[in-house]
């Protein structure tokens, strides 16, 4: 849906207010998962093994809609460990509950198979109740227990829509009378698999528990909790290919902070990091993504230091570099009960050949093109760090007809890759060159109304204005600049003088009207005529005469 | 200030689709208002709305005199600069049609206008001027996708004589993009070396074509370097020495378009407008500028101006030179056109009336045939003559209709049926003095064959002197909805949703009302915009189609006179104009329509035939049956022609028609003109004898006698105006014309004052006179002609005797001629069995493509058990007919229908013909049998399973779709197991309920001949309430009753002010349900497009009429589910699982 269409349906159904006090958030299928790991990263409480469900892709050429689903199930495996949280009725109650208590919705079963348990978690309601415990009437259940060896019994009078089948599929066997999944699960496999595409035999092989179903499981390792660990002992030992390391170091009595020490807390973190670093340096990778985390005492929540690289780094002094940069402006707890590193992504480390006379350091700066790039990650990092990820962007063209529209903020991250080249390259102006300004001001200004402009690399205006001697209106105020004079009888006429930095401009030269009109789409629309305005001391202001209401504003300063 | 003398030369209409945000017709109005003196309309590679701009130019040529409209088009070759041509004169316009038909020959057929590669707007820049510019290499990768029309520079350089050129030096559009994405070409401004080399480079090559007729335009828009623009294109024109001449580069004609140029731009690229936000020119520039503007503009070019107008000047061609001529006829050697026409008119008078011609008709044939030969008008005759015989000859079955029938000559051709002795005509109402324009002449042929008869005119006439007419397709509501919300950026799914519940003939002032039920709030942003532009949009051309059968025939070429080009369809040419425009010029075409109802007859015939009845032809069918009248007065109806409509089956129980006349008068008065012109009650209070009637002089009685002194047709409204206010005939014609709604009101008027004048003048009250003129009035455009209604009540005749007497027959051509007429084959099936048909199901070893008759024994049971149990349940008592009053019908043993393969959705008719061919070797076994030897694919096995179609195999519904699940997609792709055979057991699947039945049977076939999908409801709906339709129909007058039923036909005619139409059917019978606007509009959108509605109303009667005035709607999914709230379980296909079967009109 989009914005405007999303705009007109609200109005319809809240009031036309609605618009103005709506929360916009763009579909983002990234952050989605990211959310959604953040949750089953959660979930870890309940079980050591969790991930996300992985939909299967569609064996057909013409992708179906299930396939571009993304994932919207946390699987966790709970053999064996349901019985720390009173059995599995009890388990599965207590995710709902602290779940609920985070506000968050979820469904919950548990069954013999990955498969069955989400068919039997989308129809809770469905399903005989599993325990004593008595819901309310006006609540609808949300959990479900499938015990051991029921699955086929218990689930059979389910719709076949809980298999994760393509619409096809579903429709033929609705055909065939096919209402439930038991019905699907009599008909005779070999026959079926006859008919129907591969993946409906894979799809009941994994609901029975005869095909394990792939699912995406979190990385990273937990560690038992209350238990001293040494940091050092998890580590590539038994890390396997796929597990990204964490390291933790607990406390046995909260510590305070200030007894501990800024350069304490930063040489725990680096053991801890270089601890992490080993097992991805062996495999030729490093991080990518990482997090320290600082716990407080019970009750207090913990201060994560999230670090994001531009490339994958090992070196040790670069990301403690970021960390300590990240934690001069954070305000860690006063208490730490335990340090932790996790690495959250890695990424395959570019070999470089080293040159004999350049030395490995977090600036190493040399002329090629590669270090050079190396030498402007390591810069965004830096500056990530020190000003906070929203404050460090790109520039990127948009093609658009309204000026302050034609560029949006990209964050360098996106871009990938980054190269020396991509950054080093001049910004291309389609206008061609000289028609856009360098600097343009956030919004366009009023030339009616006092003007503070802070250009940078200028210096600020002058208190005291000089009147321009030969121009008729004289000096009223030092505060205010004053409407550009128009040139007589034509009001659409550039100005011929200009007050501005507090001082008088008279126009000698001006170029244009270059008209736009646009936006129509988007709000009322756009109408201007701009001009390039050059003053006698050479300066060239771009402004633009706004036809709606006829007032002149100030839109940009040439080099 | 006013001096400023100019004439725009570069004008992009709507006719270059998506291209332009104006109509031909305002943008010259808006031309002309400004003052300027002429303006060329330079459409992209096409005529099609010159003929508009003539027509507007015409008109404002009355205020203006000097007004000049220059005929041009917009030329983009492959290998040069783009240009725009002006025709100078009439050569070159013979030219020009010429050049644009060899473009859209080289092009192939037309669709929808392809979006055209983004970087040609920079061609001129980037490609040297010297290299050829289909050299890969120095073209953007994106030119070369397949230009839309391939022309080149030598095919321009070939028909240039004649034509004026212009170079626009901007470019194609001076269109320059904000995004420097866009093709990844950078301006480097007008001012760059390179930019003027090339620009002097391209000139000079159309130098060579054109010398001296060749200018440089000059086109700004205010793009903040105008200056330096202007300076470097007089720098660039006078290095090429060519003259350079001002110009806009139009594209609507005012400012307030830009935003529709905008998103029809984004429809042509396919995205929303904000997605090609970069791509949108920059601001609203391009419309037609006041003079003093323009002045101020070119101001730094001296002459800029003053050239546009001597351009102007040189064009003096105009589309009033065209001068049609017929085509030669095919005349014996020797034997001039007017002899021969002759000759055969009086040999064919003597074979229509054996007995002797009688006297008024030899008298007609001499007064056509002088009034012909005045004319000139023989070989048209003659073509029309020859087109026909061609198709007896072929065994086609065809009739002239409309105003021809007003001639005896046709009728002594053979072209028309209605015999001038029987019936009073009117041959001025087809060929008239005063009119000077072209006869109309429409012929209906079987629809099924008519594309020979269109080919045989190909062959006679050759492929560059016949075409068809083209038919503009305009953007109507709902397409515009479709197209601006998308390139407003709605959702896809929103735009289906606001497509959906649009209703049949809602305008652009219901668009809000629409909105808001399709979930959008019609006051935002969003939808004020999109209101706006579908308000701008609806009406504009969107693409060129095909006339329904509308053929161009010239004595000369006919390139010369239209561009022609390549239909969609293959073997079809059409040329750029519709039939306005050809009427606007006085171009001949001869209608050649596709009726269904003559396939339905000609099949009936041949069925008969079969079975061993007499062979019948149109004219040999026993004529004035009482049988056949007494069915028609009981409106047992269904399928008969024209007459099966719910209006024109209210009517007949009380017209009663006795004879051919009511027949004639029937079809004529369920017509809008007369039910407008308030005749209808008049004429049946006169038939009925309540009325007396009363002429006010011998001369009126002799007109209006035969219709009870209530004129029914235009020729008595002309006839009226002859002898009542002394009009000529000519005159009287052109009073019909001037009553049509578009025609002007001031000519109106005056026609209104010399009518009454005239009547006055003859001792006539003026009421009287005032009457006629409502009357005539009401005719305007809706109105039959008398000759018409004959050919019509003709075929009534022939399809009502064919439904007395061979109703199985008649039914299974009708079967076999679908799509046509008002019922669907489920009601043409009932209504059959109603009166005593057995109906046979679709069956592999048994149906044809075609529907087809089959003698039943009595103890053969076909189909299964199944099917013979169902039929004892779902026995259909209970008639079609609106009264119910069908007659006890003794069915006779006639043959049984055997449905044919055309009913299995899906299946195509090349799968239904093999299958047939293949069973000749002997019958089907198995399905795989089909796969072999029919050569099915498993989709065609597929379909033929779920219609049920393999019973005669032992398999039901749901074992025959396993089994064809079992075939592979394509046959022999498993060559070593061929058939699955893993046995026939397949007790695994469920079985079907009845319900389920009689639901698939609907899915795959729109009909079931087990029973009605309400009757499993029944229980339920009696619950809350519902009663059947017969029951309903029976109760008494102003009785609240609720009817559930399939809902038929919706129905929103023109007349009924608002009010909707419709009908349903539930297992008893059909409903009428008439809908007031109020309870439309209230009834949730659901209900609107529901397949099966509850009906709340109350029952009106009049006469034998019943209908149910309906207070409320709802869908009966609804209702079912408030039944169904406590014992809702597992959902199971019901109701509203059916798929709609309502065929709409209005």
């Amino acid at each position: 849906m989009t914005l405007a269409e999303a705009m007109a349906v609200l109005a319809l159904s809240h009031g036309s207010r609605a618009c103005h006090v709506a929360v916009v958030d763009h579909d983002d299928p990234a952050a989605d998962r990211t959310a959604l790991v953040q949750v089953a990263r959660w979930c870890r409480r309940f079980s050591p093994t969790c991930g996300l469900e992985a939909p299967e892709p569609s064996s057909r050429s013409v992708p179906s809609a299930t396939a571009a689903l993304p994932p919207e199930c946390i699987h966790l495996d709970v053999t064996g460990t349901a019985g720390f949280f009173g059995g599995e009725a009890a388990l599965v109650r207590t995710v709902v509950w602290t779940l609920a208590a985070r506000g968050l919705h979820a469904r919950v079963a548990i069954a013999d198979t990955a498969s069955a348990a989400r068919a039997a978690a989308r129809h809770t309601d469905l399903l005989p109740q599993s325990h004593a415990w008595r819901k309310p009437p006006h609540r609808r259940q949300r959990w479900a227990v499938v015990p051991p060896g029921e699955t086929a019994s218990m689930l059979a009078g389910l719709p076949v829509s809980a298999l994760q089948l393509d619409r096809d599929t579903l429709a033929l066997l609705q055909e065939l009378g096919m209402d439930s999944i038991g019905a699907v699960l009599r008909l005779p496999a070999d026959r079926l698999a006859a008919r129907f595409p591969p993946q409906v035999s894979r799809c009941l092989a994994r609901f029975l528990g005869t095909l394990a179903e792939p699912w995406e499981r979190l990385t990273g390792r937990s560690v038992g909790s209350g238990r001293p660990c040494d940091p050092l002992e998890m580590n590539a030992a038994d890390a396997t290919d796929d597990d990204l390391p964490r390291a933790v170091e607990t406390f046995d009595m909260p510590v305070a902070l200030d007894d501990l020490g800024e350069q304490a807390i930063i040489a725990l973190v680096e053991r801890l990091l270089r601890a992490c670093v080993v097992p991805l340096a062996a495999r030729g990778e490093g991080i990518l993504t990482m997090q320290a985390r600082l716990d407080g005492g019970v009750g207090r929540a913990p201060t994560v230091i999230d670090v994001g690289l531009f490339r994958p780094s090992c070196s040790i002094t670069h990301l403690v570099d970021l960390v300590r940069l990240r934690l001069d402006r954070c305000r860690p707890p006063r208490e730490l009960s335990a340090v932790s590193v996790e690495v959250v992504a890695a990424g395959a480390a570019v070999c470089r050949q080293r040159s004999l006379f350049t030395t490995d350091t977090a600036a190493g700066v040399g002329d090629s093109a590669e270090s050079q790039a190396v030498a402007v990650g390591m810069l965004l990092d830096r500056l990530c760090g020190r000003l906070g990820r929203s404050a460090v962007f790109v520039p990127c063209e948009v093609a658009d007809p309204q000026p302050e529209h034609a560029w949006v903020a990209t964050c360098p991250m996106e871009l990938a890759p980054v190269t020396a080249t991509r950054v080093a390259r001049p910004m291309r102006t389609a206008a061609g060159p000289g028609r856009r300004p360098i600097w343009m001001p956030p919004r366009p200004v009023r030339l009616d109304q006092p003007v503070r402009l802070e250009r940078p690399g200028c210096a600020p205006p002058r208190a005291r204005a000089e009147p321009m001697p030969s121009c008729s209106e004289p000096s009223a105020s030092l505060l205010g600049d004053r409407p550009p004079v128009p040139t007589g009888d034509d009001p659409d006429a550039p100005p011929t003088c200009l007050w501005l930095h507090g001082r008088w401009h008279r126009v000698a030269h001006a170029y244009g009207p270059e008209r736009i009109e646009t936006a129509w789409w988007r709000g009322p629309t756009v109408r201007r005529d701009y001009y390039v305005v050059e003053t006698e001391s050479g300066e060239r202001f771009w402004l633009f005469h706004c036809r709606r209401d006829g007032r002149w504003f100030l839109h940009g300063i040439f080099a | 200030m006013t001096s400023h003398r100019y004439a725009e030369l570069h004008a992009t209409s709507n006719f270059s689709f998506l291209q332009g945000a104006s109509h031909p017709e305002e943008l010259v109005e808006r031309a002309c208002a400004l003052g300027y003196e002429g303006l060329a309309i330079t459409d992209h590679t096409t005529l099609a709305g010159i003929v508009r701009a003539h027509g507007a130019a015409r008109q404002a040529r009355l205020v203006r005199p000097d007004f000049r409209l220059i005929i041009g088009a917009h030329l983009e070759p492959v290998d040069a600069a783009p240009l725009v041509v002006w025709v100078a004169d009439h050569a070159g316009y013979a030219n020009l049609c010429r050049l644009l038909t060899h473009a859209a020959a080289q092009a192939g057929p037309r669709g929808r206008d392809d979006v055209q590669p983004t970087a040609r707007a920079d061609a001129p820049a980037d490609a040297p001027a010297d290299a050829p510019a289909d050299a890969p290499a120095d073209t953007p990768a994106d030119v070369q996708a397949e230009p839309r029309l391939r022309l080149s520079l030598d095919d321009i350089g070939r028909h240039a004589s004649g034509l004026l050129a212009g170079m626009p030096l901007a470019g194609v559009s001076g269109r320059r993009p904000t995004g420097g994405s866009d093709a990844g070409v950078r301006d480097d401004g007008p001012a760059h070396p390179d930019r003027q080399r090339t620009l002097v480079g391209h000139l000079a090559r159309w130098k060579t074509v054109f010398g001296d007729r060749l200018w440089a335009l000059a086109e700004v828009a205010l793009e903040g370097d105008d200056a330096d623009r202007l300076a470097c294109f007089d720098r660039v024109a006078r290095l090429a020495d060519v003259p350079i001449v001002a110009a806009g580069d139009v594209r609507y004609h005012q400012r307030s378009r830009m935003p529709l140029f905008d998103a029809l731009e984004a429809v042509r690229r396919g995205g929303t407008v904000d997605g090609i936000r970069g791509a949108l020119l920059t601001n609203g520039e391009r419309h037609l500028h006041e003079r003093r503007r323009i002045a101020e503009r070119f101001a730094s070019l001296p002459g800029a101006l003053e050239r546009s107008v001597e351009i102007a000047g040189r064009c003096r061609f105009s589309l009033d030179e065209l001068t049609y001529a017929y085509p030669d006829a095919i005349v014996p050697p020797g034997r001039g056109a007017a002899e021969h026409l002759a000759d055969l008119a009086w040999k064919g008078a003597r074979k229509r009336y054996p007995d002797g011609i009688p006297d008024r008709v030899g008298d007609l044939i001499r007064h056509e045939l002088a009034l012909v030969a005045e004319l000139g008008y023989e070989a048209y005759f003659l073509t029309v003559f020859d087109i026909v015989r061609f198709a007896r000859r072929r065994g086609i079955l065809c009739q002239g209709r409309g105003s021809a029938a007003n001639s005896a000559i046709c009728y002594c051709l053979g072209i028309t049926s209605v015999d001038p002795a029987r019936m009073s005509v009117l041959f001025e109402r087809f060929v008239s003095r005063e009119r000077r324009e072209a006869p109309d002449i429409d012929i209906d042929f079987e629809h099924q064959r008519r594309e020979e008869v269109i080919q045989y005119v190909y062959e006679t006439y050759g492929r560059d002197r016949a075409a068809l007419t083209a038919e503009v397709i305009c953007y109507r509501l709902r397409s515009a909805v479709r197209d601006v919300a998308k390139a407003l950026g709605l959702s896809l799914d929103r735009v289906e949703r606001i497509a959906e519940v649009l209703d049949v003939g809602d305008g652009v002032e219901e668009l809000p009302t629409r909105l808001a039920e399709a979930g959008l709030d019609p006051a935002s942003d969003t939808c004020t915009r999109l209101v706006t532009l579908v308000g701008q949009l609806v009406g504009f051309p969107r693409h060129l189609g095909q006339h329904v059968g509308g053929m161009v025939m010239t004595r000369g070429s006919l390139v010369d006179l239209v561009p022609i080009q390549p239909a969609t369809m293959p073997g079809r040419t059409i040329v750029q104009w519709d039939k306005n425009d050809l009427d606007e010029l006085g171009i001949l075409k001869v209608d050649c329509l596709a009726l269904g109802m003559l396939t339905c007859i000609h099949r009936a015939f041949d069925l008969v035939a079969e079975r061993g009845g007499p062979q019948l032809a149109l004219a040999t069918v026993p004529a004035e049956d009482p049988a056949v009248y007494e069915m028609i007065s009981r409106a047992d109806t269904v399928g008969v022609f024209q007459i099966e409509s719910r209006a024109q089956m209210s009517m007949l129980p009380r017209l009663k028609p006795r004879c051919f006349y009511d027949l004639v008068i029937e079809v004529a008065i369920v017509r809008p003109g007369p039910i407008q012109g308030d005749m209808v009650h008049p004429y049946l209070r006169r038939r009925a004898g309540e009325e007396p009637v009363t002429y006010p002089n011998v001369a009126i009685r002799e007109v209006l006698e035969k219709t009870l002194g209530v004129p029914l047709f235009q020729e008595q409204a002309m006839r009226l105006a002859v002898v009542a206010a002394g009009f000529t005939p000519g005159e009287a014609d052109q009073l019909r014309r001037a009553m049509g709604a578009w025609r002007r009101p001031g000519v109106i008027d005056e026609f209104h004052r010399k009518l009454v004048d005239g009547m006055l003048a003859r001792g006539l009250a003026r009421e009287f006179a005032e009457q006629v003129f409502a009357q005539i009035r009401g005719f305007g455009e809706y109105g039959f002609p008398e000759s018409h209604a004959a050919s019509f009540a003709l075929l009534v005749y022939v399809s009502a005797w064919l439904k007395c007497h061979h109703p199985a027959a008649f039914t299974a051509a009708l079967l076999g001629s679908q799509p046509m007429g008002f019922y669907a084959p489920a009601q043409l099936v009932r209504d059959a069995r109603a009166h005593g048909v057995k109906v046979l199901p679709v069956d592999v070893n048994a149906s044809r493509w075609h529907a087809t008759l089959e003698h039943v024994a009595s103890s053969r049971k076909t189909g299964g058990a199944r099917r013979s149990e169902a039929d004892s349940v779902g026995g259909l008592p209970g008639s079609a007919a609106t009264g119910g009053a069908s007659g006890p019908h003794h069915a006779p043993p006639g043959p049984a229908i055997r449905l044919g393969l055309e009913q299995v959705h899906g299946l195509g008719e090349a799968a239904g013909l093999r299958i047939e061919a293949a069973r000749r070797d002997g019958a089907f076994r198995r399905p795989w049998d089909l796969v072999q030897r029919a050569g099915l694919d498993r989709d065609e096995l597929m379909h033929l399973a779920r219609a049920g179609a393999l019973g005669s195999l032992g398999l039901d519904r749901r074992r025959a779709v396993w089994e064809a699940l079992g075939c592979r997609e394509r046959p022999g792709s498993r060559p070593l197991f061929d058939p699955l055979d893993d046995g026939a057991d397949a007790s695994f699947l469920p079985g079907m309920t009845p319900e389920e039945e009689v639901i698939a049977d609907y899915r795959a076939n729109g009909l079931s001949l087990t029973a009605h999908p309400v009757q499993f409801e029944r229980a339920r709906l009696a619950a809350c309430g519902v009663v059947t339709a017969a029951t309903a129909i029976a109760a008494a007058e102003g009785r609240r009753v609720q009817v559930a039923g399939i809902v038929l036909t919706r129905q929103r005619p023109a007349t009924a002010k608002g009010m909707i139409f419709l009908t349903i059917e539930d297992e008893t019978g059909s409903a009428n349900v008439v809908v007031r606007p109020d309870v439309w509009a209230n009834a949730a959108p659901a209900a609107r497009r529901a397949a099966v509605l509850v009906v709340h109303g109350r029952i009106q009667r009049r006469g034998a009429v019943v209908h149910l005035l309906a207070t409320r709607l709802e869908a009966a999914s609804a209702a079912r589910h408030e039944a169904d709230a406590i014992e809702a379980s597992t959902p199971r296909p019901g109701l509203a699982s059916l798929p709609r079967m309502s065929r709409d009109f209005h």
